[in-house]
């Protein structure tokens, strides 16, 4: 401990934290981490279904990174960097062609910003963004605002924003034109559940892009690396953005990072022949960072987690589809893509007691979003541990009242 | 992968432009870092006066740092929502107690840009309607496309224009401008407590002090960012004690971890924080960062901040300031058809010069005597800024090999005429436009 006992710990948090933190706040102290276990200070274990991160403590990654705090952790930005170049070639083969050029930074918000600042960079005038609607691609400025955040403060900005409802291509169709700067989409949007965009929909939104020569952006922060159940959530179709957004995990649980991936014509358009500091930061891209994305996307390849991450998928349907239909059970139905689910409720109270009965019984979910919960297991979780997320979470619903035999799979 | 293996991996898959100038320039590859010192994979030793605009505060992979960095690593480095972890409250309430007045609320983020970000949506929801920010003219806030909004440094600004209509841009240090702008459609003004990047300016006594009060007339928050000067660099804790000035908002980064992490922070005033968690339609997300405050990077903050109050890196920088600043000054005065002066406060110090071409110069020529410098990388700057931000644990004799080979370097630069360095400037400006069979050829390397 630095400065207080962990008794202390909650106060000194409310006293200084920001609201969103606070707000979501457990009371819990978190001490130590492995795999998808967090070690509490009060001696009890959770088993984390919340971050969408990469997993604690994986150790090549955590030795990866140590070695090179000792080396060089930040560079001084005057030599080469080995580091990052050894990371784009590790982003060039993960991604599709022709998506080739990375931007390397600090977040994944980072990397959606710069994805903005790509399409800005594009066609200055145009201020027009559309968005599948639900689609939560970042939480800087223009992240906020695409949000449907704080719209009416963010005005300011000069940016007009059109929701596009999810799978709806008359919308997308109608609503493109030579004033649209980017279509910001993600390949599976949770809200209201999990909803996965479809193949002739966003076929609809390459062919309207390239028609009208704005960019199409696709943010993977909680698709990518695995998360829906293939490397990258645009592979779940096959359509290929103009910028693709990974971040969070990338950075193996260690440190964080973020990159937009886009390609050599686009990138050469607005940033060729410039001076190579228009775009770029003080610590994006740092030896540690990069240290800790190249390993981690090597381990991902190497222990086929996507592959893994579609297994958890068939093993909550297994384990919940197998139980008859229950017209009583709280829970109406679920649906998974990959390793993410979304479990249904009657309502929020329910949904919050169903949370709160899982937090109680060593499970941590992300909050509730009005009556829909959400799973996101880090990428590297064990079958084991997933084996526990489940029990864990029947035991909540049994707890909550809410039992898991109704649960009926609806996709 | 050899040197230009990573050079031509950089031109495919990063940034074309960036490669082309390692090439031309002939940069190796960083390999590792202690104390003021990088060494290259080729065990070439460069004194490291450039510390990436200020961040190594502490020096290159110090120690007790490194180590509290290593054990937090070991233990738990990221956090989900609704965690607490000690290092991150701890970071939290640190800052806090360090800050003067009411200051808070602490956001962590990852970097300067993502706090500048936080900042600007909060004084446009908490001065609602208001709508206008002013900012200082050459000011440096962040390059994302949020942060790029309030850039003072238009060429970084213009390929990208138009962004927000309301913002309005006053010289640095001209008080008087500064309140022919103000009137009550302003939300806020930023202000660095000294202007950083190409353009160091240390304002006048006071200056900082106006500004604030100002903005209490007027019924704006005052914003210092003080990502660059904070934590010592520029001679104090935080530059803004200078003034004894007290800002609604601050912003802090660079020196956080001094060197060994990324970090921000954006930290308010409780009076604000009320304003905010106090309007109707507030959402806690509308101030979220997405993956702010990692134990890892906290640890290491908290670490960085033992060592610099512990070793009192603030008094530090003043004392060797004074030596750096008055040497640079002395050259200064004996090349005055290369340089115009040498600014500076702490160990926030730079030398202005005649141009572009003559900062590139200076820079080449240095790295050769094996000493990195802070290069503006701003070719449209008239009379950059090169900048000397050695690690507040840099030594007198650190310093006196720096000004050494400076003099040296000096020597040989000056011995050119001076109308050379005016037609090289031609070129500098479109360096980037040229093609690349030229540029290379123009500095003697192969093509790869």
């Amino acid at each position: 401990m630095n400065t207080a006992s962990y008794s202390e710990l909650p106060a000194m948090f409310q006293r200084h934290a920001p609201p969103y933190l606070a707000e979501r706040a457990t009371g819990d102290v978190v001490v130590s981490a492995e795999g998808a276990s967090l070690h509490l200070a009060d001696g009890r274990t959770l088993l984390d279904a919340a971050s969408g991160g990469f997993g604690y403590g994986v150790s090549p990654v955590v030795e990866a990174v140590q070695a090179q705090l000792r080396r060089l952790p930040l560079s001084n930005r005057v030599l080469i960097s080995r580091t990052l170049a050894e990371l784009v070639v590790e982003l060039d083969k993960l991604c599709p062609t022709p998506l080739s050029v990375s931007y390397v930074c600090n977040s994944g918000d980072e990397a959606f910003e710069g994805a903005l600042k790509l399409a800005k960079g594009l066609n200055p005038r145009r201020n027009r963004l559309l968005v599948v609607a639900g689609s939560r691609p970042g939480s800087l400025s223009y992240g906020t605002l695409l949000a449907g955040i704080g719209a009416g403060y963010l005005d300011a900005l000069g940016m007009e924003v059109v929701p596009i409802r999810p799978n709806d291509s008359a919308s997308l169709a109608g609503s493109l034109d030579r004033s649209t700067l980017a279509v910001v989409y993600e390949p599976v949007i949770r809200e209201r559940g999990l909803c996965r965009l479809e193949a002739a929909f966003l076929t609809e939104m390459r062919r309207g892009c390239d028609t009208h020569g704005c960019l199409m952006i696709a943010s993977e922060l909680h698709t990518g690396l695995g998360f829906a159940g293939t490397p990258l959530g645009i592979s779940l179709t096959g359509v290929v953005p103009d910028a693709l957004v990974l971040g969070d995990a990338l950075g193996g649980g260690q440190i964080g990072v973020g990159v937009y991936v886009t390609s050599k014509a686009i990138n050469d358009a607005v940033y060729g022949g410039r001076n190579p500091s228009l775009h770029g930061s003080t610590t994006g891209g740092n030896p540690a960072s990069c240290v800790a994305a190249t390993v981690a996307l090597r381990h991902l390849a190497r222990e086929r987690i996507a592959q893994r991450q579609e297994g958890l998928g068939r093993a909550f349907t297994e384990r919940f589809a197998s139980r008859a239909a229950n017209p009583e059970s709280l829970i109406r139905n679920y649906q998974v893509c990959g390793g993410l689910v979304s479990v249904e409720l009657p309502g929020p109270a329910p949904a919050d007691r169903l949370w709160r009965e899982c937090l109680g019984a060593g499970l941590l979910l992300q909050r509730p979003r009005d009556r829909w919960l959400y799973l996101a297991p880090p990428l590297t979780v064990s079958e084991r541990e997933w084996e526990q997320v489940l029990q864990r979470l029947q035991r909540g619903c049994e707890r909550a009242g809410c039992e898991p035999a109704a649960l009926r799979e609806v996709v | 992968m050899n040197r230009l293996q990573v050079i031509d991996c950089c031109d495919k898959h990063w940034n074309p432009t960036a490669a082309t100038l390692y090439h031309m320039s002939h940069r190796t590859i960083e390999h590792r870092a202690e104390g003021s010192w990088i060494e290259d994979e080729e065990g070439n030793r460069f004194l490291d006066f450039a510390c990436s605009y200020g961040v190594f505060i502490v020096g290159h992979a110090n120690p007790h740092v490194q180590a509290a960095a290593c054990d937090q690593l070991a233990r738990i480095a990221t956090l989900p929502y609704g965690m607490m972890e000690p290092s991150q409250v701890g970071l939290m309430q640190r800052l806090a107690r360090m800050l003067p007045g009411d200051l808070n609320r602490v956001w962590l983020t990852n970097s300067g840009a993502e706090a500048c970000e936080i900042a600007l949506r909060a004084v446009l929801a908490a001065r609602a309607p208001r709508r206008r920010i002013i900012v200082a003219r050459d000011s440096y806030h962040g390059k994302t496309l949020g942060a790029l909004n309030i850039l003072g440094q238009h060429n970084h600004r213009n390929p990208f224009d138009p962004l927000m209509r309301q913002v309005d841009f006053v010289p640095y240090g001209d008080l008087a401008a500064l309140s022919d702008a103000m009137d009550s459609d302003v939300a806020a003004v930023f202000l660095e407590p000294v202007l950083g990047g190409p353009y160091l300016q240390v304002p006048v006594s006071g200056y900082v002090k106006q500004v604030e009060l100002l903005c209490r007339e007027h019924g704006a928050l005052f914003v210092a960012d003080e990502i660059q000067t904070a934590f010592g660099r520029a001679g104090r804790m935080f530059a803004i004690e200078y003034d004894a000035a007290q800002p609604d908002i601050i912003l802090l980064s660079k020196g956080m971890t001094g060197g060994h992490a990324a970090i921000a922070a954006t930290v308010m005033s409780d009076r604000l924080y009320e304003t905010l968690t106090g309007l109707s339609d507030f959402d806690a997300d509308y101030l979220a960062s997405g993956a702010g405050a990692s134990p890892f990077a906290c640890a290491t903050a908290l670490a960085s901040l033992d060592f610099i109050e512990r070793e009192n890196l603030p008094e530090r920088a003043q004392r060797l300031g004074v030596r750096l600043i008055s040497g640079l000054r002395r050259l200064a005065r004996q090349y005055p058809a290369l340089i115009e002066e040498a600014p500076g406060i702490g160990l926030m110090t730079g030398l202005k010069v005649r141009n572009p071409a003559v900062e590139s110069a200076i820079t080449m020529v240095m790295g050769r005597h094996g000493i990195h410098l802070g290069h503006s990388m701003n070719e449209s700057a008239d009379h950059p800024v090169l900048r000397f931000y050695p690690p507040l644990t840099v030594t007198e004799g650190e310093i006196e090999l720096c000004l050494d080979k400076l003099a040296a370097s000096l020597e040989q630069i000056g011995s050119r005429p001076v109308k050379l360095f005016d037609c090289l400037n031609l070129l500098v400006r479109r360096q980037y436009r040229l093609p690349r069979w030229f540029v290379y050829r123009l500095t003697g390397v192969k093509q790869t």
